[in-house]
């Protein structure tokens, strides 16, 4: 099961069964059901890079939305440590979910490891974090689990796909913008 | 020459106080300048306290002129100043100035061929002046003037163009190769940002028709 740009994405991923707020089930696939897919998966819900990501992520919502484009941000904290979540970092009107199994992180070829969480250039990330206000908190989901983004059309083909190997990774959300503006070209040059 | 010490060290306690970078510098340099002139003439002073000194005033004179610099009021030229006005409304005029800089100038004449239908392009493009005429291969036509993008959908995905681009007046567009304008917008990330909203506005609009 490996994931590969231009091809679908794996029936493990889409089958993969989420949990929203109040705790209710999805499978992941709904969130590109509709529309092309930014999936961001975050390490755990008091991350302090996740919350850099998402301050990040935030001001480009609405271009994204524009283009055609939902987000979905899946992390891996019990459904009330989501809802928590959701409410610090305001994202009453993004899709997140949950995935306390970690079977979305797996299918997506995600990296779970120490290192990446306590090896000395995660300590430096920590570091430079907190220097710029964003403080890990107690671990709300499992804190050696780490994050990562794809962005998976309507058709269910994986577009892009980016691995964290340590805290304080993210893909630059421009590169993910830019995918979502080579789909909307392509879309224009079939009309 | 101890007063000129105590002179320099109360500067440097003004400069720590201060909240602008640029007067921060600023009180340090001339802060700088009083503690070579005490070291200098201190019987018995190391040189190398002085060595020392010219080297921080160096580093901080080079970072005080691009402040400066930084901070100049910028006067668009013609061409800029209508692109600010109608495409890059979110760039700062510096940054407009610096994206600019990375393309060239190109003056096509009427009923020149700009772009070829399937030939691999490897540049961006924006009107300036004129109108250019896209054709499409089921013969449709669309007119492309002042603002309009050449050739963006295959800088957004790297496939030849689907459509045939002529001058239909005098045109003059503005031209970055996109190896180089890739390797810009890597290292400005907010130009980045603002072309990508202009061009998500512009295939918008054409998938809107």
């Amino acid at each position: 099961m490996t994931l590969a740009v231009g091809q679908p994405v794996p029936r493990a991923l889409a089958d993969a069964e989420v949990r929203d707020p109040a705790g209710e089930a999805h499978r992941l696939a709904e969130a590109w059901r509709e529309r092309d897919a930014v999936v961001v998966f975050v390490r755990h819900f008091a991350c302090a890079g996740c919350a850099e990501h998402v301050a990040a992520l935030r001001p480009r919502l609405a271009e994204l939305a524009a283009l055609g484009v939902g987000v979905t941000i899946v992390g891996n904290g019990t459904p009330p440590q989501l809802a928590a979540f959701v409410e610090r970092e305001q994202l009453a009107d993004v899709t997140c979910v949950t995935d306390p199994s970690l079977a979305a992180y797996r299918a997506a070829g995600l990296v779970r490891s120490a290192w990446g969480t306590f090896g000395p250039r995660a300590l430096a990330e920590h570091v430079r974090l907190g220097v710029r206000g964003y403080a890990s908190g107690r671990a709300r989901g499992d804190h050696l689990q780490q994050g990562g983004t794809l962005y998976v059309t309507r058709a269910g083909a994986l577009a892009y796909h980016e691995r964290q190997r340590r805290v304080g990774d993210r893909a630059p959300v421009g590169d993910v913008v830019d995918v979502a503006l080579a789909q909307r070209a392509l879309a224009a040059e079939a009309v | 020459m101890s007063w000129a010490l105590h002179l320099a060290n109360a500067c440097y306690v003004v400069s720590y106080a201060v909240k602008d970078i640029l007067w921060l510098r600023f009180v340090t340099l001339f802060a700088s300048v009083i503690t070579v002139i005490g070291v200098w003439f201190m019987p018995g002073a190391p040189r190398s306290l002085v060595i020392w000194q010219v080297v921080f005033f160096a580093i901080n004179l080079v970072r005080f002129v691009q402040l400066v610099h930084d901070r100049r009021p910028v006067r668009l030229p013609p061409d800029a100043r209508r692109l600010a006005a109608s495409v890059f409304r979110g760039l700062r005029p510096r940054d407009l100035l610096r994206l600019l800089a990375v393309g060239e100038t190109r003056e096509h004449a009427p009923g020149e061929r700009v772009i070829a239908r399937g030939e691999p392009l490897d540049h961006l493009a924006i009107v300036i002046d004129g109108t250019a005429r896209v054709e499409l291969a089921d013969r449709r036509a669309v007119e492309l003037s002042h603002g309009a993008f050449i050739g963006e959908i295959g800088y957004l995905t790297g496939k030849p163009p689907a459509a045939d681009v002529v001058a239909v007046t005098a045109l003059r567009v503005v031209r970055w190769p996109c190896a180089a304008l890739r390797a810009f917008l890597a290292s400005h990330d907010d130009t980045r940002t603002a072309l990508q909203l202009v061009l998500g506005a512009d295939l918008a609009a054409k998938l809107r028709g």
